[in-house]
């Protein structure tokens, strides 16, 4: 019997994942193996395979993410998608997309117009969810929009 | 098509004692008790104590790839939620007959006297999603 060091990644950053198995009878080993090379503790990864087994979809959180996982757990059978909010954001691209003024974008999504003006012109910048929520607008404009109309019934309690 | 036990296997078996049957080629099936020396176990070590443990097996039937919650206790393995699927061969293909013989080249490897497995999932074969019920295999004596 040998015992031999898992090849760990060389990353220093992590990403959060959706994973999803492709069919029932995928490489559950391969796939464990592939997360715990990046950091994941093995008792982790063997959950995650064992929820994939049951048929769900999960999020989880790897710690040294590289290239090499997503066609380590493709060729594993499973489906690995990386969820990580740009690190910065072009709000006046986004707002001329929709070709309208800083003050409609403003209404349209809810935000103050004092900090659409500064987010363009570079003096402050959106930090992280205000990234994730520019890059809603961005991709499903129409959900944010809703979300905006309705948003004030999740309003916490005074 | 890959057969479990190819009925003519026992005219080739003294030509290929542990290369499966030369009647048909896809054969997995070797005939013979697979001793600790057919096995090369490879643990993979992951830098935590968890114990979780993956591994690969060299078997004469082909490579497997395996990972267990591992414990032994009293000289009995116990593999809790045991995960093992070929690297070169699909669903089913190793068969019940190669599962008992590998247990039991692993239990002379390990000097062990049984291994337990138990609430692993199946995910091919029999009703998959289901947890078949404990597994043991003893150690026979060989004369």
């Amino acid at each position: 019997m040998r015992i031999r060091a898992l090849p760990r990644s060389d990353s220093v950053s992590g990403d959060g994942y959706a994973l999803e198995a492709r069919r029932r009878s995928f490489q559950t080993v391969t796939a464990a193996q592939a997360l715990i090379r990046c950091g994941v503790v093995p008792s982790k990864a063997k959950a995650a395979v064992e929820a994939l087994v049951a048929g769900k979809k999960i999020y989880l959180y790897v710690p040294l993410a590289d290239q090499a996982l997503v066609r380590d757990l493709t060729k594993a059978g499973v489906e690995a998608r990386c969820h990580r909010i740009p690190a910065s954001i072009d709000v006046a691209a986004i707002r001329k997309r929709f070709g309208i003024t800083q003050e409609e974008f403003a209404t349209r999504f809810g935000l103050n117009l004092a900090t659409i003006r500064n987010w363009e012109q570079r003096r402050s910048y959106p930090d992280e969810a205000a990234r994730g929520y520019l890059t809603v607008i961005a991709t499903n404009a129409e959900a944010a929009e809703k979300a905006v109309s309705i948003g004030e019934e999740l309003a916490l309690d005074r | 098509m890959r057969k479990a036990h190819c009925k003519t296997m026992p005219v080739h078996r003294q030509n290929r004692p542990l290369g499966g049957c030369v009647h048909c080629a896809s054969c997995l099936y070797t005939g013979s008790v697979w001793a600790a020396a057919n096995i090369e176990i490879v643990l993979d070590e992951d830098l935590t104590d968890d114990p979780v443990l993956t591994a690969e097996i060299a078997t004469p039937a082909g490579r497997l790839k395996a990972m267990a919650d591992v414990s032994l206790d009293n000289r009995t393995l116990h593999l809790i939620g045991l995960h093992l699927h070929g690297d070169d061969f699909g669903p089913n293909e190793f068969g019940s007959a190669n599962l008992r013989r590998l247990a039991d080249a692993v239990m002379e490897k390990l000097n062990c006297h049984a291994i337990i497995v138990e609430g692993a999932t199946r995910t091919s074969g029999a009703n998959p999603g289901a947890a078949p019920k404990r597994l043991c295999f003893r150690r026979r004596l060989r004369p």
